[in-house]
């Protein structure tokens, strides 16, 4: 085995170390505890009791789309790519910012 | 042996080392590192113009692979060229410039109005891009970061307000914010200056033969590929996890997509689309999109394999919105879909959307629906003279397990166009339940405009939503749900040919399976729990 493939091969292993956990706990941090936990119990669950994993999955968005959980200029932007989405005369409503949920939901 | 003798055979030995040695050569000569076109791969240098040497050193000799060793390149835009394969190796990442290097290229002029986002109307602000070109491939184990930011400059933009107030966008339902020159006529680019605003990943337009394979893209931006006009496109084995659009085939033909995991909790995963990005109306035909996994997680976590539900959840395959030329010849089939929005058919710009067999799916986890099939009136396009149609679709042996409350299928024609020759062969669907009584009574208003999923909420069919259909045909279809439910679990409305065989459906005492409840001729049911047979 060249020493080359070893090479690419260790490169490749450490280019999928890449993508950083979105949900690390990280000590006293209650709030992404609790997501890691709702995730781990998803997961652990989907197979035997799909009701109770979605429910947890329910509860991680709800904590991930609870208010102050995300930057609120990140829906703003998500709405308002949406043409005529920056008018705010015409929709005042959209004055400011909304939820990230919101935005989304304007986009799909 | 003879001394002449052995002199030819040892000439002869000699002649096959040289001839080896030139084919080897000629191999070698074919590939260009872009080290040795001065590229450090420090992750801290700006590496494109050198990865651009490279390819044009290699597009002088007739074409050939540019290689990217491992490493970290920062790079600006990187233009492709015909006949080059940009080959991407296993530990190479290229890596998105910050805005503020000015790195990108300059957009290209483009005359309003737009009809399309800005996104979709200009390339050359890409990370790597080509345009009208032949043979072009990007292959390799390695990685592109767009590092898919919202306009915090530290790479790819995913949001493009400049650029659509360059590009006049028409909104919806509204005219286009046009300047016009002394002329009269409306101004380049809006009149305002081109932009280096890099916001996708990989961006071809009018190219022929393209393949993308193997490499990852990570945060791509607006658009992790997209491809516009062009013909023989091959996209396999690619893994993209991002924060907007996924891969976006937009007025293409001859296209495959298959083997690739696409992540876009944001936006949606696959998007078909056929805008009028190039100033016509070009259909997109003769796709294949098969063996996809499409996920909603959270950027990052399908790579780092926590997969994480996404705040969102969109990661859907989804045909429109942009539907101005229409789609024909299209198959779907063995895809997965985790945590995402369900398939989503539309054809809303006056278009037609035909001759499509859809097959082998499974859902699980489903955010608002499984399956959206509309036509609309949203007519975001020039000239448009016919409302949108939609006929010939077969969709069978579909799976999908925990739909949200919203309605399991949403079928939605025009009162003039109804959607023709409709099939769903072999459906499981099981719903998380939740409807209430009063989500039973509820008035649907017609779709009009955008369509959103949300338009009306939850439906007032937990399983099947039906209205404005010619010939439509269910069967072996199954439907049930998690929690109480009190909503029939389908539900049709100005429905002409209406075949129901051996349609199970779960429903609360005193719910009746089936609600026809406007105006549903040329009705045959068979075996049907709960609805009598028809002669």
């Amino acid at each position: 085995m060249s020493g080359r493939f070893l090479a690419a091969l260790a490169a490749t292993a450490a280019l999928f170390q890449l993508g950083t956990p979105v949900v690390s706990a990280a000590p006293g941090d209650a709030r992404e505890r609790e997501l890691t936990r709702l995730t781990d119990d998803y997961y652990r669950l989907l197979g035997a009791d799909p009701v109770a994993a979605r429910a947890a999955r329910d509860r991680h968005t709800a904590l991930v789309n609870g208010p102050g959980a995300q930057p609120p200029f990140f829906s703003y932007m998500l709405g308002s790519q949406w043409p005529g989405a920056l008018n705010e005369e015409k929709f005042p409503s959209r004055k400011g910012t909304f939820s990230q949920f919101q935005g989304c939901e304007i986009m799909v | 042996m003879k001394p002449k003798n052995r002199l030819s055979i040892g000439l002869l030995c000699l002649g096959v080392f040289l001839a080896l040695l030139g084919s080897a050569r000629a191999d070698t000569s074919a590939l260009f590192n872009v080290r040795d076109h001065g590229a450090t791969g420090d992750g801290k240098t700006l590496d494109h113009l050198a990865i651009n040497k490279a390819i044009e050193a290699a597009a002088a000799t007739g074409g050939g692979t540019v290689w990217v060793p491992a490493g970290r390149y920062l790079s600006g835009s990187i233009r492709m060229k015909s006949n080059i394969e940009l080959h991407i190796d296993a530990g190479a990442v290229i890596v998105a410039a910050p805005q503020s290097a000015n790195a990108y290229d300059e957009t290209e002029e483009f005359k309003p109005p737009a009809y399309q986002d800005g996104g979709h109307t200009y390339f050359r602000n890409s990370l790597i891009y080509g345009i009208g070109l032949e043979n072009v491939s990007i292959t390799g184990h390695g990685m592109i970061d767009g590092l898919g930011a919202w306009d915090s400059g530290d790479g790819l933009f995913a949001w493009n307000p400049i650029l659509d107030r360059m590009s006049g966008c028409a909104s919806e339902g509204e005219r286009p914010v046009l300047k016009l020159g002394p002329d009269g006529k409306p101004l380049p680019n809006n009149g305002l200056p081109p932009v280096r605003r890099g916001n996708k990943a990989i961006a071809f337009k009018l190219c022929k033969n393209v393949l993308v394979r193997d490499v990852t893209i990570f945060r791509g931006g607006h658009f992790a590929l997209i491809v516009t006009g062009c013909d023989r496109v091959t996209i396999d084995n690619v893994t993209v996890d991002t924060n907007r659009d996924g891969i976006n085939v937009d007025s293409c033909r001859n296209v495959m997509i298959s083997n690739s995991r696409i992540n876009a909790p944001y936006d949606d995963a696959i998007t078909p689309k056929s805008s009028y990005a190039l100033g016509e109306h070009r259909i997109t035909e003769n796709l294949m999109i098969t063996n996809c996994l499409v996920t909603g997680y959270e950027v990052g976590s399908l790579l780092d394999g926590t997969r994480v539900p996404g705040k969102n959840q969109v990661g859907r395959i989804k045909f429109g919105t942009e539907s101005s030329g229409g789609f024909r010849n299209v198959t779907i089939t063995n895809c997965t879909f985790h945590c995402s929005m369900g398939l989503a058919l539309m054809s809303v710009d006056g278009a037609v959307l035909e001759n499509f067999t859809i097959s082998n799916i499974t859902m699980t986890d489903v955010r608002k629906y499984g399956i959206h099939i509309t036509t609309g009136t949203r007519n975001r396009s020039p000239d448009v003279t016919k409302p949108s149609r939609m006929r010939n679709v077969d969709i069978s042996n579909i799976v999908m397990d925990g739909v949200d409350k919203m309605a399991g299928i949403i079928i939605t024609g025009i009162p003039e166009q109804p959607i023709e020759n409709l099939r769903l062969e072999n459906i499981r669907l099981i719903t998380r339940g939740g409807g209430t009584r009063k989500d039973a009574q509820k008035e649907i208003p017609e779709q009009g405009g955008y369509p959103k999923a949300v338009w009306a909420g939850d439906l007032s069919a937990y399983g099947i939503f039906a209205r404005h259909v010619k010939n439509l045909e269910l069967s072996d279809i199954s439907i049930t749900y998690e929690r109480p439910e009190f909503r029939p679990a389908a539900r049709f409305y100005n429905i002409d040919g209406l075949r129901l065989v051996n349609l199970n459906a779960q429903v609360a005492e005193g719910v009746n399976v089936a609600e026809f409840a406007s105006d549903v001729r040329r009705l045959v049911v068979r075996d049907s729990a709960g609805i009598p047979n028809t002669q």
